[in-house]
């Protein structure tokens, strides 16, 4: 249960908060732990910093200051943008053909037999090591960095929604049955919206594996991207600019998660409390 | 003929932990007429859901025959509608959407499936809450949900497996109520199974009180009470206590 949900009551307070009593209110607050770590982990940072060079520890002030000169000279949107093109493009592929994929092994046992052993495969083999095999197939190009994204996104979507077809309940496919449904109707109607909440997580956790994948491919064919404007600011050791970088991907990455989150409220309401599941 | 004929359902599961296969039903033969509530009571794992989804078309006796106005059910048909003890409604689609569900399978046009959908809620006393969804519903409500979706395809039988069970001891009695009004509104042919003998014998114009396993008929009992049953407090009738002994001592084997 989150903040946003459940706004704290105003009527809750009984009596009226007197001078010394405010603290506590406070306090009580739900969002006050989280604003309060964030500040207490600023404050420490800025302190630590002043103890070493900016080049080893630049303070939040430093990296802040950094990441406005990154969008001001050094062209911080268009790689961005440069960047999220593959992202949306390796994720675009990989999210209607995992869910296809999981949905086919999901009804189908041989399906789900035969794609096992490719699955467990790619979950265990560390997808880095694919680079230079991309890079023969496709060079050093923007095919390559989707290729690389694809893949890494490939496996939550196709086993979550692998495990969303198969905890569909009997009893509504039993109901489904009584009341004529087809095998379409089966699929559109029963195990479609059945496993939105699975499909969604598979998409989350897709989302993560595959930002971290436009890095590590940028990084790594380092031509483009903002993988390969943090290689440059590291190789030219301006640590303000690589921290300012990494705290814009963290940014953008849950900025990019809570959209999704947000989308799962729209598409899929009745998930918001599930009793079923 | 009329009305629903089952003959001889003869079930065995194979595939018990112990290995050996596990007889069911043994000889099922009982016939419903046109506009009766016919009720099936037994003692738990005497095969009555098994029965039920013999009857829904949902799974295949070993031999035997049902049908249903002289054709025979061998899959879900549009003209069986079912209620299911724990609702069963689909938690992605809301109370209307739950209703519609079975026109929509039976491909019936937009329009008209949401006319027929309001028109069951209002009967079942849901007017208002088309866009909640299944989990903002107590569980009276879903049930109501329940019986609406079954109705709303206006079905031939209507299957009513053990429909109360789930539901607080009052809500189930104002709900019996209900379904007993909707019965002398517009009279359906519908089976009721059940575990509670007082529901039986009020509901039904005939029980048929079941075996342990395996299933079968052991007797078949023709309450007579005046109607409408709701007006009358026929718990207080010396001949409903009566049939609820025998009836007892027939599933129970306890003699009062």
């Amino acid at each position: 249960m989150s903040a946003r949900e459940t706004p704290f009551p105003a009527n809750v307070h009984v009596e009226k908060p007197r001078g010394r009593w405010r603290l506590g209110a406070l306090l009580a607050q739900p969002w006050f732990p989280t604003v309060a770590a964030l500040l207490l982990f600023g404050v420490v940072w800025q302190t630590l910093s002043f103890f070493y060079p900016p080049l080893l520890l630049p303070g939040p002030v430093a990296t802040f200051t950094a990441l406005w000169n990154l969008f001001a000279h050094d062209n911080l949107p268009r790689t961005f943008l440069t960047s999220i093109q593959s992202l949306l493009i390796g994720l675009g592929l990989a999210i209607p053909s995992g869910i296809l994929l999981g949905f086919l092994a999901g009804v189908s046992r041989p399906v789900e037999k035969s794609i096992g052993p490719f699955l467990d495969a790619l979950y265990v083999t560390p997808k880095i090591m694919l680079i230079p095999l991309f890079i023969i197939w496709f060079g050093i190009g923007t095919e390559a960095r989707i290729a690389y994204i694809f893949v890494v996104s490939y496996f939550p979507l196709v086993v979550n929604t692998f495990a969303g077809v198969r905890s569909m309940r009997d009893e509504f496919t039993e109901t489904g049955r009584a009341f004529l449904a087809g095998p379409l109707d089966m699929f559109r109607h029963i195990y479609l919206p059945g496993s939105v909440p699975f499909i969604i997580a598979g998409v989350r956790l897709a989302l993560g594996h595959a930002i971290v994948g436009m890095i590590t491919a940028e990084m790594f064919l380092a031509i483009v991207g903002l993988g390969f404007m943090v290689v440059n600011f590291g190789n030219r050791l301006e640590t303000p600019k690589v921290l300012a970088l990494a705290l814009f991907v963290s940014l953008f990455g849950v900025a990019a998660t809570e959209l999704v989150k947000w989308s799962e409220q729209r598409v899929a309401p009745w998930t918001r409390r599930q009793k079923w599941s | 003929m009329d009305g629903l004929r089952v003959h001889g359902i003869y079930k065995t599961f194979q595939g018990s932990p112990s290995g050996a296969p596990l007889r069911i039903l043994e000889d099922v033969t009982f016939s419903v007429g046109q506009e009766q509530i016919v009720g099936i009571i037994g003692p738990s794992g005497c095969g009555k859901t098994t029965l039920v989804k013999i009857l829904a078309g949902l799974e295949a006796a070993d031999t035997g025959t049902c049908m249903l106005h002289d054709a025979p059910v061998t899959s879900p048909r549009p003209d069986i509608g079912i209620v299911f003890q724990l609702f069963n409604l689909f938690p992605w689609r809301n109370v209307l959407g739950n209703v519609e569900f079975g026109l929509q399978m039976q491909r019936v046009p937009h329009t008209e499936r949401k006319d027929r959908a309001l028109q069951l809620l209002s009967m079942v006393g849901l007017k208002g809450f088309e866009e909640y969804f299944p989990h903002q519903l107590s569980g009276g409500m879903q049930q109501r949900v329940g019986l609406a979706r079954a109705l709303a395809i206006n079905p031939t039988l209507l299957l009513l497996d053990e429909p109360f069970g789930a539901l607080d001891y009052q809500t189930a009695d104002r709900l019996r109520d209900e379904l007993l009004k909707i019965q002398a509104q517009a009279p359906k042919m519908m089976l009721l199974i059940t575990h509670n003998i007082d529901e039986a014998l009020y509901l039904c114009d005939r029980v048929l009180v079941f075996s342990a396993r395996p299933g079968h008929v052991l007797k078949e009992i023709e309450p007579r009470f005046p109607s409408p049953r709701w007006a009358h407090d026929i718990f207080a009738f010396p001949e409903f206590i009566a049939l609820r002994a025998e009836i007892k001592e027939l599933v129970m084997g306890v003699k009062q």
